[in-house]
């Protein structure tokens, strides 16, 4: 039972211990959207250019 | 003119109205499998359209053939249109239907029949920008596709499939078998769609790309996903897809050289993607019946056609190109 019991915490803390990881691995790679400079128009005149 | 248009989903009912508003065709004969889908479109076409509900491939009598049936039907409706010698507009945009379909381009060649592949939003527009920017350059180096959205129900469902399965890229003389759902990638599209994160999945637009443009270097496409698209893709849909589509957007990177300068020109369009395939493909079909497609045999809407002509022609249907003009246009 003991063994069991020790098992189970190990299997959690290698859990938590991925989650935290994951977690600041995901918060450091998070940089937003790039600044667009510029924008959209439309094509037109002879060449649709 | 008689235009048989197999389909009579989001996308075929709106090639057969577009045809009929414009004149080019006297007739059209709107065939489907489902009596539902034709009680629809016979609700608002009028007398000039013939409504037959029959299998898709069978008895093609009319003088050009819009396939804009379901995944899996088409290539044996590009078959039996090329063994009749039907010019063909093929709608399609799953990648294995239209490798499939290309395999056909010796016997259209041999039949002198012009056979259009993949003439809607994605591969279609895509391909016409494709053409067009390449006029931009002296020699074009990479081009990159990406789309945003879905037409009808079937085209919702190839989408849904194809990020779950390998995408092919061509890179440097050889195909890149990519997974489906890899590759992030930010692209900036035209508004109302703005900028989404895309994936690498089994589009055809490479394939059609890299027939019109061999000595192109790197030719990818991507489609824009969310996770959840990403993490429900290899299992069947889990809700109903829409039944008109919302609003989408397709979007041509092309890089390569002016003279000593090394330039990227970014062109694209947003609309509703089952108007705008709608729009694509009622155009290449009036381009068959006045007889202005570049050539004949098989091939993709960038080798057949005029693009400054076929841009134009859209413009008049209310699809309207655009440009990216700016710094940062991709992520």
């Amino acid at each position: 039972m003991k063994a069991i019991m020790g098992a189970i915490r190990r299997a959690l803390a290698a859990l938590m211990a991925a989650a935290l990881m994951a977690a600041a691995l995901r918060v450091r790679g998070r940089v937003g959207l790039p600044r667009e400079a510029g924008g959209w128009r439309p094509l037109g005149g002879p060449g649709m250019r | 003119m008689k235009v048989a248009v197999l389909g009579a989903g989001a996308v075929g009912a709106r090639v057969a109205r577009q045809l009929l508003a414009a004149d080019t065709a006297t007739q059209v004969l709107l065939r489907d499998t489902s009596a539902e889908r034709l009680a629809l479109a016979a609700r608002t076409l009028g007398d000039r359209v013939v409504i037959e509900h029959h299998p898709f491939p069978a008895h093609l009598d009319a003088d050009v053939v819009v396939v804009a049936s379901p995944r899996g039907t088409q290539l044996a409706a590009a078959e039996a249109s090329i063994a009749v010698g039907r010019p063909a507009v093929l709608v399609c945009d799953g990648l294995a239907e239209t490798i499939a379909v290309l395999r056909l381009e010796a016997s259209a060649r041999e039949a002198g029949v012009p056979v259009v592949v993949g003439a809607g939003f994605a591969p279609g527009l895509t391909c016409v920008l494709a053409a067009h920017g390449m006029s931009w350059f002296d020699e074009v180096e990479e081009i990159h596709v990406s789309k945003m959205g879905a037409g009808g129900p079937a085209c919702a469902l190839v989408h849904h499939r194809a990020l779950s399965r390998i995408s092919y890229d061509w890179r440097d003389g050889d195909w890149v078998r990519r997974p489906g759902g890899s590759g992030r990638e930010m692209c900036w599209f035209p508004e109302p769609v703005g900028p989404r994160d895309c994936y690498r999945a089994a589009l055809a637009d490479p394939v059609l790309l890299h027939h019109a443009f061999p000595g192109v270097g790197r030719i990818t496409s991507r489609m824009a996903a969310t996770r959840r698209d990403r993490l429900t893709a290899p299992m069947p849909m889990l809700t109903p897809a829409h039944a008109e589509g919302a609003a989408g957007a397709v979007r041509v990177e092309l890089r390569g050289r002016q003279g000593a300068v090394q330039d990227t020109v970014v062109l694209g369009a947003a609309e509703r993607p089952a108007v705008a395939a709608a729009a694509v493909a009622a155009t290449a079909t009036e381009w068959i019946l006045t007889g202005r497609l570049a050539m004949s045999g098989m091939a993709g809407l960038a080798e057949m056609v005029d693009p400054v002509e076929f841009l134009r022609d859209l413009v008049e249907r209310g699809l309207r190109s655009e440009i990216f003009k700016g710094d940062h246009a991709s992520a």
